[in-house]
C-alpha cells in the first residue's frame, strides 16, 4: 500500500500533531501523571512540545507538483505509528494505564504479610488480594518492612511507612497497581509514619517522631501537600503534641492523640478551633462518615483493672461525649460503615463466659442496640473494614488455640451472618475496590 | 467466563503496549531530535576528523559519551544510528547504545532520587560502563555486525546541507530529519511496544521478580528475563524496582537495572533500524550475556553488596 509523498506528508504532521493532542488530553484528565509522569510531568509537556515542532517541521503550502513530489512511498510506517493513538481512542475498556501491571478496577483487598524467614517475622510488605481470582501477590517489599499503610481516595495510591536499617521510618507513596513507590519524607534521624489522607487526596497527614534514647521521642502532626509539594507541621508550637492524625470523610476536621493533653484533638479544619475528648489509648478512633462525631477508646478502672471502653462524641458547638453502651465489656477497634448505621467493635466479656478472644459486635446507630455477629471462643477478632457497599466486613482472626497461629483475614457477610475465609498470613486488610457484588 | 478472560487479556495486552510506547516516547523524541542536530549541525567528516585513532579509544569514548546524551535506551537508537551513518565505527556505536541508556544524567538522577547516593548508583554506572566497553571490543576484535545500509558515511538525509542555510532554517531542516527519524524508526517502537506488551500477559513477571532472592547466577537471570519482558523505560527502571527490591540482592537489582536499559524487548525491534537481523540477535546476547557476567562476577566478589 502506498501514497503519493505530499500526501504522506500531510498525514505524518497529523499524526504528530494528534499525538501531541493524546498526551496533552492524557495529561490534562490525570491519566499520564498517575505514575509514570507524577513525578516527570515535564517529560510530557517536553514530547509535546517536540511533536509540534517537528510537525510544523513539514512543508505543507499547496505547490505545483514536481516529480520528486509525485513520488509514491509506503504507507506502513505511517499506519503502525497512527496504531497507538487508535489503541488510545477506540480502546476505552482498556484506558492507558502506565503502571506496571494491568488495570486494576476489580474487586481487591490489600494487606500486610510477614516475611516468610524465620528471622524476619517482623518485617511485612504490602500484598494485594484480587477477590475475583483469590489469587494474592506482593506489590511493594522494601528490605526492613512496611510498618502501616494507607489507601488514598481514589484508591490509586498507598501511603506506606517504611523501615530503615537504622529502624527509623519515612512515609513513602506507592502505586497500588504494583508500579513502585517514592519516598515521601526525609526524617531521618527522626521517624515519619502512621499516614492518612484528606478526602480529596491533596494532604497526606502524618506522625514526625523526634529520636530519643531509650525512649519514643516526642510526637508531631505535619501536613504534607502533595499538589505543591509543601510540608509543614500543624501547630507550630513544638510544645503541641500530636500523632495517629485522622481526616473526617468530609474534610472538615482533622483528629490527632496528644500525648501531653492525654486527650484527642479533634481541629476543625474550617473554623480553626478544636474539641478535646480525654482519652489515655493513644489512638483516635474513627469519624462517622458526615464527620459529626467520633467514636474512639478510653481506659475505665474496672476494680483494679483497667479496661479500654469505647465512647461516642458527637463533635461541633454542643459538643458532648458519653460511653457507646451502658453495660460496656472490653471493648475497642471501632469502624463506622459507610452509609454511617452500624459501629463494628471487637469485645470481649469481662468474666470470660466466651474464652479469652473479642468477638465482632455490630452496634445499631439508630437504636442503640447491639448484636453480637461471631461467637468463637477459640478465636480474637479485630481490626475491622467495611466493604465500601456496607455488606461485608474485613476481619482480622487470630486463632488462639494454636501454639504458632499466624492472623487471617475473614469476610464477615451482614446478610448471611456467615464468616469466610479469604487469605492466611495477613493482617490490616482494606479495601482496595468496591465490594464483592 | 472465557469471553471475560479473553476481554481482560487483550485489556492487559493495550494497556501494556500503549504504557511502553508512551512511556518511551519523549526519549525517542530527543534522541530523535539530537539525530537532526548532528545530522545539519555537524559538518560531514568532521566527525571522524575528531574521533581518536586507537579503536580502544573509541569505542572508550563512545561510551563516555553516554553520560552526556539525556536519552533512554529508545533515544540512543536514532542517536547511534545517526553518528554510525556519519562515520562513527559500529563499535563505539555500539558502545553508546549500551552506555547511554545507563549512564545518561536522567538515568542516574532517577536511581539517585530513589536510592540515594551509594552502592546502587555506583554499582549502576560502573556495571553500565564496564558492559558498554566490553561490548565495544567484543565488536571489535571479533568483527562488528553489519549496519542496515551497509557501512561507510551517509549522504546529508532530507537533503540536508550540513554548513549552509540560516540558523532557523538549519533548526527547521533539523525537526524534518528527526521527524523523518520518528517514521523510519519509530514503527519499531510501536512494533517493540506491542511485543513487551504481550510479553507482560504471557510472562509470570512477579514470579520472575520473586526469584530476587535466589543465588547471583539464578537471580541475575532472573531479573535479566524480568527487564526484557517489562521494557520500562531506563530512567523509570529505579522507581519500578521499587515494588520489588525489598525482596532483591543489590546484584539481583543491578543486573535488572542494566540489563533493562540496554536490552529489553522493544528495543530488540529497534535495533532492527541499526543493525541486520542477525546483527542484533548477537547484540542482545552480548549485551545480556555481558550484563550476566558483570552482575554475577560482582555477586561472587561481593564487591556490589551481593
Amino acid at each position: 500500500m502506498s501514497l503519493p509523498e505530499r500526501v504522506a506528508v500531510r498525514l505524518k504532521a497529523l499524526v504528530l500533531i494528534l499525538m501531541a493532542v493524546f498526551m496533552a488530553q492524557q495529561l490534562a484528565t490525570g491519566a499520564l501523571a498517575d505514575d509514570y509522569l507524577s513525578r516527570y510531568w515535564w517529560l510530557a509537556l517536553l514530547a509535546i512540545a517536540l511533536l509540534i515542532v517537528m510537525a510544523s517541521s513539514y512543508d505543507l503550502t499547496p505547490r505545483t507538483e514536481t516529480g520528486a513530489q509525485q513520488r509514491r512511498v509506503s504507507a506502513l510506517p505511517l499506519l503502525i505509528m497512527a496504531a497507538p493513538l487508535l489503541l488510545g481512542v477506540l480502546a476505552p475498556a482498556a484506558p492507558v494505564d502506565f503502571r506496571l501491571a494491568a488495570p486494576r478496577s476489580e474487586p481487591a483487598v490489600l494487606f500486610l504479610r510477614p516475611d516468610v524467614r524465620p528471622d524476619a517475622q517482623d518485617v511485612f510488605s504490602l500484598w494485594r488480594l484480587s477477590l475475583r481470582s483469590g489469587e494474592a501477590e506482593a506489590i511493594f517489599a522494601p528490605a526492613f518492612g512496611v510498618e502501616d499503610f494507607a489507601l488514598s481516595p481514589d484508591g490509586r495510591q498507598i501511603a506506606a511507612t517504611v523501615r530503615h536499617v537504622d529502624g527509623t521510618t519515612d512515609v513513602w507513596l506507592v502505586a497500588a497497581g504494583g508500579g513502585g513507590g517514592r519516598s515521601l519524607t526525609r526524617c531521618a534521624p527522626a521517624s515519619c509514619g502512621a499516614p492518612a489522607w484528606s478526602p480529596d487526596g491533596h494532604l497526606l497527614a502524618y506522625e514526625r517522631r523526634t529520636a530519643a534514647r531509650g525512649g519514643q521521642g516526642r510526637s508531631h502532626v505535619w501536613l504534607y501537600d502533595l499538589e505543591h509539594g509543601d510540608d509543614a507541621p500543624v501547630y507550630a508550637d513544638e510544645e503541641v503534641l500530636g500523632s495517629a492524625p485522622l481526616f473526617s470523610p468530609d474534610g472538615s476536621r482533622l483528629a490527632m492523640y496528644d500525648a501531653a493533653a492525654r486527650a484527642i484533638r479533634v481541629v476543625s479544619l474550617e473554623g480553626g478551633g478544636a474539641t478535646y475528648l480525654p482519652s489515655q489509648m493513644g489512638d483516635v478512633g474513627a469519624f462517622s462518615p458526615d464527620g459529626s462525631a467520633l467514636v474512639y477508646a478510653d481506659i475505665r478502672a474496672v476494680g483494679r483493672q483497667y479496661l479500654p471502653e469505647l465512647w461516642l462524641a458527637t463533635l461541633g458547638p454542643d459538643a458532648r461525649s458519653d460511653p457507646l453502651r451502658q453495660d460496656a465489656q472490653e471493648d475497642r477497634a471501632a469502624a463506622w460503615s459507610p452509609d454511617g448505621r452500624w459501629i463494628a467493635f471487637a469485645s470481649r466479656r469481662l468474666d470470660r463466659t466466651e474464652g479469652w478472644g473479642s468477638q465482632l459486635m455490630l452496634y445499631d446507630v439508630e437504636t442503640g442496640g447491639v448484636q453480637q455477629a461471631t461467637r468463637d471462643a477459640t478465636a480474637n477478632h479485630t481490626s475491622f473494614a467495611w466493604a465500601p457497599d456496607g455488606d461485608q466486613l474485613l476481619v482480622q482472626r487470630f486463632n488462639l488455640d494454636a501454639a504458632s497461629a499466624a492472623p487471617a483475614l475473614w469476610l464477615y457477610d451482614l446478610e448471611t451472618g456467615e464468616m469466610t475465609l479469604l487469605v492466611e498470613n495477613a493482617l490490616a486488610g482494606v479495601w482496595l475496590a468496591g465490594g464483592e457484588n | 467466563m472465557a469471553v471475560g478472560a479473553a476481554a481482560d487479556m487483550v485489556a492487559a495486552l493495550v494497556s501494556g503496549t500503549l504504557n511502553v510506547f508512551f512511556q518511551a516516547l519523549p526519549f525517542f523524541l530527543v534522541g530523535a531530535v539530537m539525530s537532526g542536530l548532528i545530522e545539519v549541525l555537524v559538518p560531514a567528516g568532521e566527525i571522524q576528523r575528531a574521533l581518536p585513532r586507537g579503536r580502544l579509544a573509541t569505542v572508550v569514548l563512545g561510551a563516555a559519551l553516554g553520560f552526556i546524551f539525556p536519552v533512554g535506551e529508545a533515544g540512543a537508537v536514532p542517536l547511534a544510528r545517526r553518528l554510525m551513518r556519519r562515520g562513527v565505527p559500529a563499535p563505539a556505536g555500539l558502545a553508546l547504545l549500551a552506555a547511554a541508556p545507563v549512564l545518561s544524567p536522567v538515568a542516574l538522577a532517577s536511581v539517585i532520587s530513589v536510592y540515594g547516593w551509594g552502592e546502587v548508583v555506583l554499582g549502576q554506572a560502573v556495571l553500565g560502563l564496564t558492559v558498554a566497553i566490553a561490548a565495544g571490543l567484543v565488536a571489535t576484535l571479533s568483527g562488528a555486525p553489519a549496519p542496515v545500509w551497509g557501512g561507510g558515511e551517509d549522504a546529508p538525509a532530507g537533503g540536508a546541507e550540513a554548513d549552509a542555510g540560516t540558523g532557523s532554517g538549519r533548526l527547521k531542516r533539523a525537526m524534518r530529519v528527526a521527524a523523518d527519524d520518528v517514521f523510519e524508526i519509530g514503527p519499531y517502537l510501536v512494533l517493540g511496544a506491542a511485543l513487551a506488551g504481550t510479553l507482560r500477559v504471557l510472562v509470570p513477571v512477579e514470579a520472575l521478580t520473586t526469584a530476587g532472592g535466589a543465588g547471583p547466577a539464578a537471580a541475575a537471570s532472573a531479573l535479566q528475563a524480568a527487564a526484557f519482558v517489562l521494557s520500562v523505560s531506563s530512567p523509570f527502571d529505579a522507581p519500578l524496582s521499587m515494588a520489588f527490591s525489598g525482596s532483591l540482592t543489590t546484584v539481583a537489582l543491578l543486573a535488572f537495572l542494566v540489563s533493562g536499559a540496554v536490552a529489553d524487548a522493544k528495543t530488540t525491534l529497534m535495533l532492527g533500524t541499526v543493525f541486520r537481523w542477525r546483527g542484533v540477535a548477537a547484540v542482545v546476547a552480548l549485551l545480556g550475556g555481558l550484563t550476566f557476567l558483570g552482575s554475577v562476577l560482582a555477586g561472587l566478589a561481593g564487591g556490589a553488596g551481593g
